[in-house]
């Protein structure tokens, strides 16, 4: 993820070849549709392709951000599967549709205006969810933990705002306290001093706004002098690790904590007692995985659960299809979110598995969304939910 | 970039939209004009136009409602498919895109006959894998797996690579002509008649009509499915290579072996083209790559050094023992003629070739190395055909020609033997800094002089219509006939009028 790429750098090598859209590298032995976008509305236009040929008729001036220009750019969840797909390699269509995002803003015609009460709420409350800041951290108050801003800790929980704010992911948080505390560790929370990491504005295409919080959060933990940061939100996460560094100095390492989870069962820290007699199968949540990488770490901890069988689908890792909830399309567009996420959710019901689990509040909740939308025969759970059902006592 | 406005009169275009809206629905139509933008040119450097209103067709039918509209109100209607440089693709005269890359259903594998039927909209990624289970491959061309099957065979060339010196993939065709009349060509033709009737034969009783649909760029009708060749796996697939010295030993091993039947197909490469994919297969860039100086920097003509001045790929497929016999008789042909079996050399020297034609020659895989090649610059597409003593000729000449007139970047090329060494197709391919108009404007000026050039000295033909030269009116009898059959199927000449195939280029 890079905020500095020259435009025409990521423009001008698009061929038009049409491999951002769908798994057709060489050694695939199935061709399946990849970018969300481009398979619902069918125009070369909504393909990572596409989105660098609207950032070069923006450039030389044909096209000028308006209606039309954002209709397309923000029916696109930025999943990155196009960038990981691009045979040209050198293209960032997530990259250029970000820039074309930020140009929309400026020229007042993004966010949509559906989505555009996200940032309003972000600015007046430190969250896009329209809740008053003392709505935060309500989940924790009967659990006395730790604050890094009272007491030195060495790991800091950065809750997020889905884990803290919606009363349905809140087992997010309450699952991953539960863990920190049953492998002893010395963490602690931000509770109300915490802000939203901002990437539902940066997503959105609101720079400045993005800017602002970026600087403040990261002033903020590098004054703690933890030694780690963990989060349980894949965007949390990626915003974090890969955009903060490009506002400024970053002084903490950060986590995403089914990492963390993963080494804590790898040194005994935590002891997974309990069977789950269960399939299940794992949707990477695009910012855990082609933003950061992170693929394995999920996996083995399902495998350290007795009993537990997992199943892959068809696309899975970098070729993973986006569950659909991402960059403001769940609140922009929710049909189109709830398409993409139905498609998804077919596929996990095609393994045979019971349970859907990915690692991420927001894929959860628009994935939960659709399960209960169609009555599709699966649980849709978190791996902590996993987890601390293996735990046990 | 150019990008002219549409030339179509805003209020007509305003009716057809409605009209199309009215009878196909808002989700296969629209004039959003980011979405016009992307469908005004391709990654040439060449002027884009941008079109009035875009429609996905999902069936046959949709493409007869289009074009009755079109007809009824004489708009442009330019049908595309996935292509990545195709200048045919271009609505110059503005009007309605048809793009037909909905239309994606392989309707039949028939593996007793060996064809396929397919639509225009299904990629090569996708046909081979499809086809892989049956143990059967397609022609692959250099293009990648994201693009249309039908829309390169329909521009030949692209699709000439795996067929025995048979320049064509296309059985037949169905076509939808501007009044609505569907075609079906071959022995598919008689299928209103007889039921029974397949395509597994491209001629009949009655004149072979493929020809007229093939390289017309949609100017004569919409094609909406055909029927290609496809090509059993046999018991063996091998591509031992063979290294020369000079373009002309390369060009008479590959007749040699073509008229022989040692093989099924034949290309040769230049050092240029075989460094850049080497360097690309293994993933490095080639701007940091030390090769960069060799392959850009080095005239194009010249000795390489250490490495050969051409590779010959030689593509086999049959049984074991008959192909170890075969590439014996390669190896003392090469001999023969200053050459050298290449195999465990290129294994070692140029890995990232050596995968890549693996993965091309024998697994049959749709090439992706190369469009990474385009964060280079973009590629033209200097191909012609010409008989092989002309085409040693005109390598010398052609790249000299090209490289010396001030691009600034490299040129280099591949070259097929085709229809048993009858023809020899080179495409010298030159690229330039995708962000310099001046550098454009030279290159197609370079490009244009060419092929004049070409054409004059040494009887070469470029393999398809470029957009750019009137070759209609330097085709004699033959361009009078092509006119006549252009005004009596489509007479309000709506299809792809901006190509001007017929009247004069642009």
């Amino acid at each position: 993820m890079n905020m500095t790429l020259p435009l025409e750098m990521l423009m001008y090598t698009c061929p038009k070849c049409k491999t951002c859209t769908a798994t057709m590298h060489p050694g695939e032995e199935v061709v399946e549709s990849i970018c969300p976008a481009f398979t619902k509305y069918g125009y070369f236009t909504y393909s990572g392709g596409g989105k660098c040929y609207t950032a070069q008729g923006i450039l030389e001036g044909v096209l000028e951000p308006d209606e039309d220009m954002a209709e397309v750019i923000y029916h696109c969840t930025l999943c990155k599967a196009c960038s990981e797909q691009c045979a040209a390699k050198s293209i960032e269509p997530s990259e250029v549709a970000r820039m074309v995002r930020r140009e929309l803003v400026q020229a007042g015609y993004g966010p949509p205006p559906e989505a555009q009460g996200l940032v309003k709420s972000f600015l007046q409350n430190n969250n896009p969810y329209g809740a008053p800041r003392r709505m935060r951290n309500r989940w924790s108050r009967k659990l006395e933990l730790k604050s890094p801003l009272k007491e030195k800790v060495d790991t800091l929980y950065f809750v997020g705002c889905t884990a803290d704010l919606i009363p349905q992911r809140n087992h997010f948080a309450l699952n991953t306290v539960r863990l920190l505390e049953a492998a002893g560790e010395n963490f602690g929370i931000l509770g109300e001093e915490e802000f939203c990491c901002g990437a539902t504005v940066f997503n959105l295409g609101c720079m400045e706004d993005f800017k602002k919080v970026a600087a403040k959060n990261i002033e903020t933990l590098n004054s703690l002098e933890v030694e780690r940061v963990v989060t349980s939100c894949a965007g949390c996460y990626s915003i974090l690790r890969h955009v903060y560094p490009e506002v400024s100095k970053v002084e903490f390492q950060v986590i995403p904590f089914v990492e963390y989870l993963q080494e804590l069962i790898e040194r005994g820290r935590l002891r997974l007692n309990n069977e789950l007699q269960a399939k299940v199968t794992y949707h990477d949540p695009c910012h855990l995985g082609r933003y950061s990488g992170v693929y394995d770490a999920p996996r083995e901890v399902l495998k350290a659960i007795p009993g537990l069988k997992l199943e892959e689908m068809g696309r899975i890792r970098e070729k993973s299809w986006c569950c659909g909830a991402g960059a403001g399309v769940k609140t922009a567009f929710p049909d189109f979110a709830m398409w993409i996420g139905e498609q998804r959710v077919k596929e996990a019901l095609d393994t045979g598995a019971e349970i859907l689990a990915s690692s991420c509040p927001f894929c959860e909740g628009n994935l939960a969304d659709v399960v209960s939308a169609i009555k599709a025969p699966i649980q849709v759970k978190d791996i902590t939910d996993l987890v601390v059902e293996a735990l046990g006592e | 970039m150019k990008v002219f406005s549409s030339p179509v009169d805003s209020k007509l275009a305003e009716d057809a939209y409605l009209k199309l809206v009215d009878e196909l629905g808002d989700e296969k139509v629209t004039r959003n004009r980011t979405i016009l933008f992307s469908y005004s040119g391709t990654a040439l450097p060449i002027p884009k136009t941008m079109p009035d209103v875009v429609v996905r067709p999902e069936s046959v039918e949709d493409v007869q409602t289009v074009l009755r509209i079109a007809n009824q109100l004489i708009i442009p209607v330019t049908p595309v498919a996935s292509g990545t440089l195709e200048p045919s693709i271009i609505p110059k005269a503005g009007g309605i895109v048809l793009d037909t890359y909905a239309m994606d259903r392989i309707r039949e594998i028939n593996t007793d006959s060996g064809y396929a039927v397919i639509e225009p909209g299904v990629p090569m990624g996708k046909f081979t894998r499809a086809l892989a289970p049956h143990n059967f491959r397609a022609a692959l061309g250099s293009f990648p797996p994201g693009n249309s099957v039908l829309l390169n065979y329909t521009l030949r060339g692209h699709g000439t690579h795996r067929s025995n010196g048979i320049d064509s993939e296309i059985l037949g065709l169905e076509v939808v002509l501007p009044d609505g009349t569907v075609v079906e060509t071959g022995s598919k033709a008689f299928s209103q008649t007889y039921p029974e009737s397949t395509w597994h034969s491209p001629w009949g009783p009655l004149p072979d009509l493929r020809g007229i649909f093939m390289n017309a760029c949609g100017t004569l009708g919409v094609i909406t499915g055909g029927a290609v060749r496809i090509y059993d796996r046999n018991e063996m697939q091998d591509a031992p290579l063979y290294a020369f010295n000079s373009y002309g030993d390369a060009v008479d091993f590959m007749v040699k072996i073509s008229r022989a039947n040692l093989v099924e197909h034949v290309t040769t490469w230049h050092w240029g083209l075989y460094t850049i994919i080497n360097t690309l297969e293994a993933g490095e860039e080639m701007e940091t790559s030390d090769e960069y100086t060799i392959v850009f920097l080095v005239e194009p003509w010249q000795d390489p050094g250490d490495r050969p001045y051409c590779v010959v790929i030689p593509v086999m497929t049959g049984f074991k023992e008959d192909l170890e016999t075969h590439t014996k008789i390669m190896d003392r042909l090469a001999k023969e003629r200053g050459g050298r079996p290449f195999n465990q050399e290129c294994q070692e020297r140029f890995p990232g070739a050596w995968r890549y034609w693996n993965n091309y020659a024998i697994k049959h895989e749709p090439c992706i190395a190369f469009m990474r090649g385009f964060a280079l610059g973009y590629g033209f597409m200097h191909i012609l055909y010409a008989e092989p003593k002309k085409v040693v000729e005109l390598e010398k000449f052609g790249l000299e020609y090209i490289y010396t007139r001030g691009l600034q970047y490299g040129t280099t090329y591949y070259s097929h033997c085709l229809d048993q060494g009858r023809t020899i197709f080179l495409r010298i391919t030159p690229f330039v800094d995708p962000a310099d108009e001046a550098e454009h404007q030279n290159a197609l000026d370079i490009y244009k002089s060419y092929v004049e050039e070409g054409m004059k000295r040494y009887g070469a033909t470029p393999i398809r219509y470029d957009g750019l030269v009137n070759y209609v009116d330097k085709a004699g009898g033959f361009g009078k006939l092509m006119k006549m059959i252009k005004q009596a199927i489509d007479p309000n000449n709506i299809l792809n009028p901006g190509l001007r195939i017929y009247d004069q280029g642009w």
